[in-house]
């Protein structure tokens, strides 16, 4: 079995290529193949298949942008920590038209691949999908080797419009190609790597776990997405983790900032309550 | 001779499982150490890490290193944070972090390779899961030992955990295979995991409670 770190290679050296027989692919099957820049233009895309169908779309373009934003991040933006929402499909206006986020595309078989946590999604009239132009992969059978990493409990996959004597799938398939400065990040000795990222999360803060990741695409992820965030911490996480140190450098300030937390704890914020008293109180109080 | 140990509960043990901080305290007592807590100790800096704020990262790091300073065992009950402060903060303040580093033990590690224990007298007549891929080689061979514990299997896993030798993401997947599994209790080594699948847990309606490794070995 090749190894996926080997495919991904592979496939970015030779993308135009596997976009071009994707295209050919998809195209015959029914389906209709369009590259757009940035996600305002494919906001602009969708609004206007929107309004030749005469759905009315809540929040307007910008409302969409703000969608595909969601469904397709930048892979800078994914890679410095802020992972993509677990959405598989949102639907614009009830059932006329779905939007979705691509995991994978597979260029032999002219697929689409959907995988999220999301089952029963609504099955729109008219399909909608977003891709990076970074998602292709070769074959069909690559996905024996990369759909087991990026999990998801619903998986399906498109390959166009619904055909006579099939009982479901869109009446109408869109697979928007983003190019969203891939194709500078290509260009760019240092960084292109980044583009093998299937978004498989481990490496993420909080799944990462301080654990040495290994990334299944070799990735070299001890440097290069934490440049990333080293580039551009968050603005939040700016003055958050200034902050921060500047409590975990104080113990008392520290053991002040806890008492505070359990004074003001709210259920609402979903996150495991802390314990009744500290460790360290428990500690001092065991010793007397 | 006596080891003396001193513990280092980091910041999510102290404010949110201080139960294990105790149960470890206890073990370590137990197998002949001389355990103390330093009340200096704040946190790692691992949050500040991996979000790519090296700069406070070295700063919490290096609080880190002068409450510790002459420690002779650091002792951790998270593998986490272990490898955040044996692997990590050498790359950020150097040569002076690396010599206390070498000093920090995961908890289980400790008890096997240091204090030369696999057998701490427990008892926990449990059905348990076992989480956690990092550190596994010792938990498992104190677990083996430990009296009345049954472990289940946890079906077969073909996702990226088996593949890459990392610990499985707490997806709803997981949760419904630890349920499926009969399990009373989960054991884990790292202490954020085991808050994640807590919460996971809880979240469902499901009655299978969380513990530390510590806390297993501390029970009789």
């Amino acid at each position: 079995m090749t190894k996926p770190a080997e495919i991904r290679a592979h496939v970015l050296a030779n993308l135009d290529h596997y976009l071009a027989e994707l295209e050919k692919q998809l195209t015959g099957q029914g389906g209709t193949v369009v590259y757009l820049r940035s996600a305002d233009e494919a906001a602009d895309y969708i609004e206007l298949l929107a309004r030749e169908r005469e759905v009315r779309v809540t929040g307007g373009a910008e409302g969409i942008r703000r969608q595909i934003e969601q469904l397709e991040p930048r892979l800078e933006d994914y890679l410095k920590g802020e992972p993509c929402v677990a959405v598989e499909s949102v639907a614009i206006e009830g059932s006329g038209i779905g939007l979705a986020g691509a995991a994978f595309l597979i260029a032999d078989a002219g697929a689409i691949c959907l995988a999220g946590e999301r089952t029963g999604a609504a099955r729109p009239r008219v399909q909608v999908v977003l891709a990076g132009i970074e998602k292709v992969l070769p074959r069909m059978r690559d996905m024996a080797v990369f759909l087991p990493l990026v999990g998801g409990s619903d998986v399906r996959f498109l390959t166009g419009p619904r055909r006579a004597g099939e009982l479901d799938g869109p009446e109408e398939l869109y697979l928007i190609l983003l190019d969203g400065g891939r194709s500078e990040l290509l260009a760019n000795q240092e960084k292109r790597d980044l583009l093998r990222c299937v978004r498989c999360g481990d490496c993420l803060p909080g799944q990462a776990g301080g654990r040495a990741v290994t990334c299944p695409v070799a990735i070299d992820i001890e440097s290069l997405p934490l440049l990333l965030r080293e580039e551009a911490p968050a603005e939040v996480s700016g003055w958050k983790f200034r902050l921060w140190g500047f409590v975990m450098g104080r113990p008392r300030l520290y053991e002040f900032a806890g008492q505070m937390l359990r004074a003001f704890w709210r259920e609402q914020w979903g996150l495991p309550a802390p314990a009744a008293k500290t460790f360290r109180q428990l500690w001092r109080e065991g010793k007397k | 001779m006596t080891k003396r140990v001193s513990l280092f509960v980091t910041c999510v043990v102290d404010q949110l499982l201080p139960r294990a901080g105790l149960a470890m305290a206890e073990v370590l007592t137990q197998v002949g150490c001389e355990v103390e807590f330093r009340p200096a100790q704040t946190c790692c800096g691992r949050p500040a890490y991996e979000a790519g704020c090296r700069e406070q990262a070295k700063l919490v790091g290096e609080h880190f290193l002068a409450s510790f300073a002459d420690a002779e065992f650091i002792v951790t009950p998270s593998t986490s944070c272990a490898s955040m402060l044996r692997k990590r903060l050498p790359e950020l303040s150097g040569a002076a972090a690396r010599e206390t580093a070498a000093r920090v033990w995961e908890f289980s590690r400790f008890l096997v390779e240091i204090a030369k224990v696999d057998d701490v007298g427990a008892r926990f007549e449990h059905s348990v899961v076992v989480q956690d891929a990092e550190g596994l080689n010792c938990g498992h061979r104190l677990l083996s030992h430990v009296k009345g514990l049954e472990q289940l299997p946890l079906n077969d896993w073909t996702g990226s955990g088996n593949l890459w030798g990392r610990s499985e993401p707490v997806t709803p997947a997981l949760v419904n295979r630890i349920v499926a599994s009969g399990a009373s209790h989960v054991i884990g080594m790292e202490t954020e995991r085991l808050l994640l699948l807590r919460g996971a847990l809880q979240r469902g309606g499901h009655a299978i409670e969380t513990v530390h490794l510590a806390e297993v070995l501390a029970s009789r």
